[in-house]
């Protein structure tokens, strides 16, 4: 790690090539990240076989080709207790293998998705799954990113793919959801860059640790420079986890993309950013005590606020999207405590969040296949049009409100108990509240479902694809198997977290 | 000029950028304003690598130029499809939205 910190400042050209995955594995000691090497080249092949192949199948097959060699690399590459390769721009330890695997996880089930969507129209979809792996890239590598410029980098890729994915529709809905996302997007990425070039210009340190060392070594009125340069750099952080007060694109944004793009939105940049803004705050660390209020503040009001605005909302998608940043309100505890356990707790609940949130949208785009429609009432009396499906559905609401045995139990019960251990009682009560307001819209949706009369009495046509059928299949058993037998998912996560992030 | 005078100008674009998105409704004159806050962020490394004697800034300057480029790429692909899909490149026209 020093070695690689140490030749940094000298050797910039070599650390640019290595950006692109150039030199992945070549030279530099310690370098391990193969796996994101094959997935940016595999994302620009399949832009290429999408554009230029007839159907969509040839990319589609590209697409889980090289999904499965970035899942074998990154299986199989050592993973040494921490080792920053590309001169230091990245930091690959066991926290980031935990988000690299939770992007892998969620691109393939999204690839699913989007696969088995008919929203989407054949003639496009290559070149959607090539920007879904690109954005995979990013998503991974906003984990490890242990440098400003990488952060930024990472964020850019993971925001212009984005950007492009929510515009894929050829109607009006979608091509103002892009232009809201870009203008939110942009905005808020700039106002976090000049938030970067302060912290620069306070520090002149742009490497995590050099920076955390910097921070801790300034004092007096540049002290509260600094804040405000932290506070314009996590800004930009906490637009993309949709964390209040930078909330307002989300309903917009996820009702206008295609469902599968508004499942990927909702988890993968949540947890990336989650991992990035963990890793700032701990560079950022002689400011906790004036940050944490803040953020604590913000936890609760960013649940609340989703919680009780889903309550009211008639749009499924849209639904989603409310409980969506409720469930960031949630996450948000893991990072507020700062502790080792809620650190643990975070990364359990961000697998469940994984499984549940993907099922639900999963079971969305199966509706929105067969009835063609995103209103709250198309799921009316669906027991009896797609028994099979209900039941997954039904599953994943009742694991997102947190109810025993399923894995979101699980999740929410260790980051109350973070939250307990770290003496927050207002922060968990805040919390137990919110479940309960939350189990009203879920079961709202169960009670349509399974007690409401059907509009039409024919079952769903046409049912599931076998796509969707295993994405929804894979995500209902995790949600099941880990919240009945949640031993051997602690035990790894347990390894997995770590206390010193940098 | 002196680093404070360089300094201002940085924060005078940064101000004018905000200002720009605070208040413009075309959406080319939104992505205007926003390039103007990327190039405040720019000059600030610059400014601040020239003070410290710091290689690794000016890179950052280099890829924030080729960043802006690309946003600016998607940016006026994303107005095309609007003025395409929508008839409209106003952003209060963009209203389909809401609830």
């Amino acid at each position: 790690m020093k070695q690689g910190r140490g030749s940094c400042r000298a050797a910039t050209p070599p650390a640019v090539l290595g950006l692109v995955g150039l030199r992945a594995g070549g030279g530099v000691p310690g370098s391990a990240s193969p796996a994101e090497a094959i997935l940016s080249l595999g994302g620009l092949l399949v832009l290429l076989i999408g554009a230029w192949a007839r159907g969509h199948r040839p990319a589609l097959t590209a697409s889980w080709l090289t999904l499965a060699a970035g899942a074998a690399a990154l299986w199989s590459a050592p993973v040494p207790p921490a080792s920053s390769p590309f001169f230091g721009l990245i930091l690959c330890d066991p926290f980031s293998l935990a988000f690299r695997w939770l992007a892998l996880g969620t691109l393939a089930i999204v690839l699913l998705l989007a696969s088995a969507s008919r929203e989407l129209a054949a003639a496009v979809r290559g070149e959607c799954y090539g920007l879904l792996l690109l954005l995979g890239v990013g998503l991974m590598l906003m984990a490890e990113a242990n440098h400003l410029l990488m952060a930024y980098l990472a964020m850019e890729l993971v925001s212009l793919s984005s950007y492009v994915l929510v515009g894929f529709l050829r109607e009006r809905r979608s091509a103002e959801a892009a232009l809201k996302y870009l203008l939110f997007g942009a905005l808020s990425s700039g106002i976090m860059l000049f938030g970067m070039s302060l912290l620069f210009g306070l520090t002149g340190s742009l490497a995590f640790p050099d920076l955390q060392a910097a921070v801790a070594g300034t004092g007096g009125p540049m002290a509260r420079a600094l804040l405000v340069a932290a506070a314009l750099m996590l800004a930009g952080l906490a637009f993309k986890i949709s964390m209040v007060p930078f909330h307002m694109w989300t309903p917009d944004v996820y009702e206008g993309a295609p469902a599968a793009v508004t499942a990927l939105l909702s988890v993968g940049p949540k947890a990336a950013g989650l991992a990035l803004l963990l890793r700032l705050l701990e560079a950022l660390a002689p400011l906790w005590a004036s940050l944490s209020p803040l953020l604590l503040a913000l936890t609760v009001v960013t649940m609340t606020l989703g919680n009780l605005v889903a309550l009211v909302q008639t749009n499924v998608k849209r639904l989603l999207a409310y409980s969506t940043i409720g469930q960031v309100g949630y996450l948000l505890i893991g990072l507020a405590v700062h502790t080792r356990v809620g650190h643990e707790a975070l990364l359990v609940y961000l697998v469940a969040y994984l499984f549940m949130n993907l099922g639900a949208f999963a079971c969305v785009v199966a509706v929105m296949n067969g009835t063609g429609s995103e209103a709250l009432e198309a799921f009316r009396g669906l027991a009896r049009r797609a028994p099979g499906l209900s039941l997954a559905f039904a599953v994943f609401l009742l694991s997102l409100a947190g109810i025993p045995p399923l894995l979101g139990f699980v999740g929410k019960f260790l980051l109350l108990g973070s939250a307990l251990d770290a003496g927050e009682v207002a922060l968990a009560v805040a919390a137990a509240v919110n479940s309960a307001i939350a189990l009203y819209y879920y079961t709202n949706i169960i009670r349509l479902m399974y007690f409401a009369p059907p509009a039409q009495a024919e079952p769903l046509s046409p049912s599931p694809s076998p796509a969707l059928r295993l994405a929804l299949g894979s995500c209902a058993a995790a949600t099941l198997a880990l919240g009945l037998w949640p031993g051997p998912l602690l035990e790894l996560i347990s390894r997995l977290a770590v206390v010193r992030l940098l | 000029m002196s680093v404070r005078l360089i300094l201002l100008l940085s924060h005078a674009l940064f101000a004018l950028g905000v200002y720009g998105v605070l208040t413009r409704r075309h959406a080319i004159g939104l992505l205007l304003s926003i390039e103007l806050i990327l190039n405040a962020a720019a000059l600030n490394f610059v400014l601040f690598s020239r003070a410290f004697g710091h290689v690794e800034a000016q890179a950052f300057a280099l890829f924030i130029i080729a960043l802006a480029a690309c946003e600016a790429v998607v940016g006026l692909a994303i107005v095309i499809g609007l003025a395409r899909h929508a008839h409209t490149v106003f952003a209060d026209q963009v209203d389909l939205l809401k609830g």
